[in-house]
């Protein structure tokens, strides 16, 4: 079926295949790449759930260790598959996906083949997960030693009492050693039904094709009973502890200002990122004063980050005087909340996200990633120029009354070695 | 498909004409020779011009503008190819098509507002302007240190190239940064304004015609003098193999090898040396990731690289510390291999089947375009992507043992944890 777009210049054909996989496919028209991203709605917080009747808490760190093996094949890796196709393949996993592509300038039959067969191939002998076992470790351990990462992971387990976003996505060098190909057949029975993932496709493409394709590949297992899954209890409004400092190798103070929001669905999303521009966006007045007086640079950044069972207002970035940064930031909210946000500003800021929303479809990893996980939201990714339309200034006013509050606030801070 | 014109004396246009995207993009590189002298001043004053102009006086200003453009973009560009440093800025905006009105014709004149209207005081840049961006530049420098893996190669570079141009990282030096201040920085922007060559990229919906034109009356008021010439010194062998060890408090180890290919992009070796790395290190069918990583679990990563225009080669992997002689040892037992030609007919066939998608796709990227073609007239050359897939796709397993056979060793580095 062919859906459009008209205020985007986009469509795109859907079809939901028999065994339940619904598949997309937006056709671009001289581009030399083709690519398909295949999504599972499986991702590191999903280790405790319930199926057919049995709890299940799995080790942390399953989803990504299950991504490293679905690449075996009982007849040799399929990366070797790729490699003969011409087809550049990887796959990663996030809190809430696992996801699995390859792009090709040719032979895309044949890529397409080999990614759907490889993810409805479940084969984990007892030595091939234990010999992944270190390669993951060392994973795990670059990890660590990214204070990137390690600054989120940080927010997470201060800012949260019991949400699985409190562990590392990769899981922990402990964790991972109770992993057997016991539990990843486990984790991969529950989660890796047709059903319960989206095979996004673009390039120069006939959907037919791929549709066909796609039907011949992909085995029916029958009909799926979705597993019900446990975040844990709902969280208190306010931070589990208000701050959390660690020393790493780095040349400057990083740090993340997280404020805890009610959970909700993807227009959220929009507004958070709207209301983070009205008070620390580039064009706003205290970006320029921050940044005029060298406390944040331009790598700083704020917005609203959602999954699961949670949701979260952030500002990041590096600096030497993070608390000082953070104060200032709740200081402006109640400012504007008091004096009224500028309604020409937030007429302007509109326009400009649109704008960047609308080239991000240039890039196809950007379209089909959140054409999946909007999808596993329960929305329509290209529904997102009518949500903009329906945002007001009011609306950016009242979240940042209700969620921009020091009560809400914790810090996350990774502090330089040697001081 | 694309088109390269002169626009003002010095300045010329490379267009690529398309209807694929939705983002309009073009980028405004100054070319000047790398040298300690010059690199920091060079990396800052873009930085220094985006802080405020005649019409938009300060960040505040500039921001709105760009949202007004549809959120359209702005950025610094500091790039350094071989012995060349790039300084200027790229821009990306929504295609008129899509935004219902004119966006690309207001990009090129705030391009020029920003380039040639820095907001003046007394014949120099504003004191607090040029400092801030000083202390903001300092930062970017000394956050090499954040990512270990680059920061592990960037080390072994400093080394094996110290008595070299090529040694000057793409942002110069802390130490040169405290010289400068918004008198001298400001001079030197008037003498680089005047005195570089200047390359434009453009890709997007219009002809090279209508694009050209536009660019032409903005940069009309551009000083033009002589341009100060560019280029890079290949050493074609390593001497005898320094060796450097470091100690950081980090979890993973880190071994970065440099070596010489005496081959760089005007060889005619030039497309054997890149399937040769793409066998031996370049992706998921190499030899350091089939035969390092997968069947020894040496390693988290080990992949291969070649800079093309100083002709080095880069080895970079994660490693235990405990590893690091039998990563080293099984590293080059597998260059040795692709010098003695034990390359099997799948490694050299997977390796062009990549290397020619991969070039393929370069046609879908404007920014991978705009590097490409920036590289290509730095060295005079003319070849498009699609003629260097050709070239690829005939390479030999010989000639890829040749161009093996030409690599040498020249620097060890490695990065270890503190000590207990």
């Amino acid at each position: 079926m062919r859906k459009e777009f008209p205020a985007l210049g986009e469509h795109y054909f859907e079809k939901t295949l028999a065994c339940g996989l619904p598949v997309r496919v937006i056709a671009k028209p001289g581009f030399a790449r083709s690519y398909a991203f295949l999504a599972v709605n499986f991702g590191s917080i999903d280790t405790r759930f319930t199926a057919g009747g049995v709890r299940h808490t799995l080790p942390d760190g399953v989803a990504h260790y299950l991504e490293h093996k679905m690449f075996d094949l009982p007849d040799g890796s399929a990366m070797d598959e790729f490699a003969r196709w011409g087809g550049s393949n990887n796959a990663f996993t996030n809190y809430t996906m696992t996801a699995y592509y390859v792009e090709c300038t040719e032979h895309f039959s044949e890529n397409l083949r080999v990614l759907l067969r490889m993810v409805t191939t479940p084969y984990f002998t007892p030595e091939s997960v234990e010999k992944e076992r270190g390669i993951i470790a060392q994973e795990i351990r670059m990890y660590e030693d990214s204070a990137d990462s390690a600054v989120f992971e940080n927010l997470f387990r201060t800012m949260y009492r019991a949400h699985p976003a409190r562990v590392p996505i990769a899981g922990t060098v402990e964790s991972i050693g109770d992993i057997t190909d016991a539990t990843l057949s486990d984790a991969y029975g529950a989660f890796y039904h047709p059903a319960n993932m989206m095979l996004c496709v673009m390039g120069d493409l006939e959907p037919e094709e791929v549709f066909r394709e796609t039907e011949a590949a992909v085995p029916d297992p029958g009909p799926y009973a979705a597993p019900a899954r446990d975040y844990g209890p709902p969280e208190p409004m306010t931070g589990h502890e208000a701050r959390v400092e660690a020393r790493m190798e780095v040349s400057m103070p990083t740090f993340v200002l997280g404020f805890k929001c009610q959970p909700d669905g993807i227009r959220q999303e929009a507004l958070g990122d709207l209301a983070a521009e009205m008070l620390v966006g580039e064009s706003s007045a205290l970006y320029r004063r921050l940044y005029e007086q060298n406390k944040i640079d331009s790598d700083f950044s704020a917005g609203l980050e959602r999954m699961k069972g949670m949701s979260l207002f952030e500002a990041s970035g590096d600096s030497e005087c993070p608390d000082e940064v953070a104060d200032e930031i709740v200081r402006e909210a109640e400012r504007l909340c008091r004096e009224g946000l500028d309604r020409t500003q937030f007429d302007r800021l509109k326009k400009s996200a649109l704008g960047r929303r609308t080239r991000e479809l240039d890039s196809f990893e950007s379209t089909c990633y959140h054409m999946c996980a909007s999808y596993f939201d329960g929305a329509e990714y290209f529904d997102y120029p009518a949500i903009y339309e329906s945002l007001t200034v009011e609306d950016a006013e009242q979240f940042l009354r209700e969620n921009v509050l020091e009560k809400r606030a914790a810090i996350s801070v990774i502090l330089p070695r040697q001081a | 498909m694309k088109d390269r014109t002169e626009l003002l004396p010095g300045v010329h246009l490379t267009a690529v004409q398309t209807e694929k995207f939705k983002t309009g993009c073009f980028s405004v590189n100054l070319l000047r020779p790398l040298s300690r002298a010059e690199a920091s001043a060079n990396a800052l004053i873009p930085s220094v011009l985006l802080r405020g102009s005649e019409q938009y006086p300060d960040i505040q200003s500039i921001s709105a503008r760009l949202d007004e453009l549809y959120g359209a973009s702005l950025g610094t560009l500091v790039r350094k190819k071989g012995e060349v440093q790039f300084v200027g800025f790229y821009a990306d905006y929504l295609e008129d098509a899509f935004a219902g009105e004119p966006v690309f014709a207001p990009m090129t004149e705030f391009l020029a507002q920003i380039l040639l209207h820095p907001l003046p005081e007394d014949g120099h840049f504003q004191t607090d302007a040029a400092e801030g961006e000083k202390v903001n530049l300092a930062n970017a420098i000394e956050a090499r240190l954040n990512d270990k893996r680059s920061y592990a190669i960037s080390q072994m570079l400093k080394t094996m190239c110290r008595e070299e141009i090529y040694g000057v990282p793409r942002l110069g030096e802390l130490e040169d940064l405290d010289a400068l201040d918004e008198k001298n920085l400001y001079a030197h922007y008037r003498r680089i304004l005047e005195s570089s060559q200047v390359e434009i990229f453009y890709m997007g919906r219009q002809t090279p015609e209508q694009a050209g034109e536009l660019f032409r009356a903005a940069l009309r008021g551009l000083p033009r003098g002589a341009a100060v010439p560019v280029g890079t010194q290949v050493v074609p062998r390593a001497g005898a193999v320094r060796e450097l060890t470091e100690s950081l408090d980090v979890t993973q180890g880190k071994l970065s090898l440099g070596f010489r290919t005496g081959c760089t992009v005007k060889d005619p070796d030039y497309p054997a040396l890149v399937v040769m790395n793409t066998v031996y290190g370049g992706g998921i069918t190499s030899k350091l990731f089939r035969r390092v990583r997968e069947e020894q679990s040496l390693c988290y990563y080990a992949s291969s690289s070649v800079e093309k225009f100083k002709g080095v080669m880069v080895v970079s992997s994660g490693i235990e510390f405990s590893d690091c002689e039998k990563a080293k040892t099984e590293i080059l037992r597998q260059l040795d291999e692709c010098r003695a030609g034990n390359i099997t007919d799948e490694e050299l066939d997977a390796a062009k089947r990549y290397l020619v998608s991969d070039l393929r796709a370069a046609t879908d990227s404007p920014g991978r375009l705009d590097d490409y073609y920036m590289g290509q007239i730095m060295e005079g050359l003319d070849g498009t992507p699609a003629e260097l897939a050709e070239r690829i796709a005939a390479v030999t397993k010989d000639e890829a043992a040749r161009a093996a056979a030409r690599v040498s060793l020249d620097t060890v580095y490695f990065l270890k944890g503190a000590e207990a």
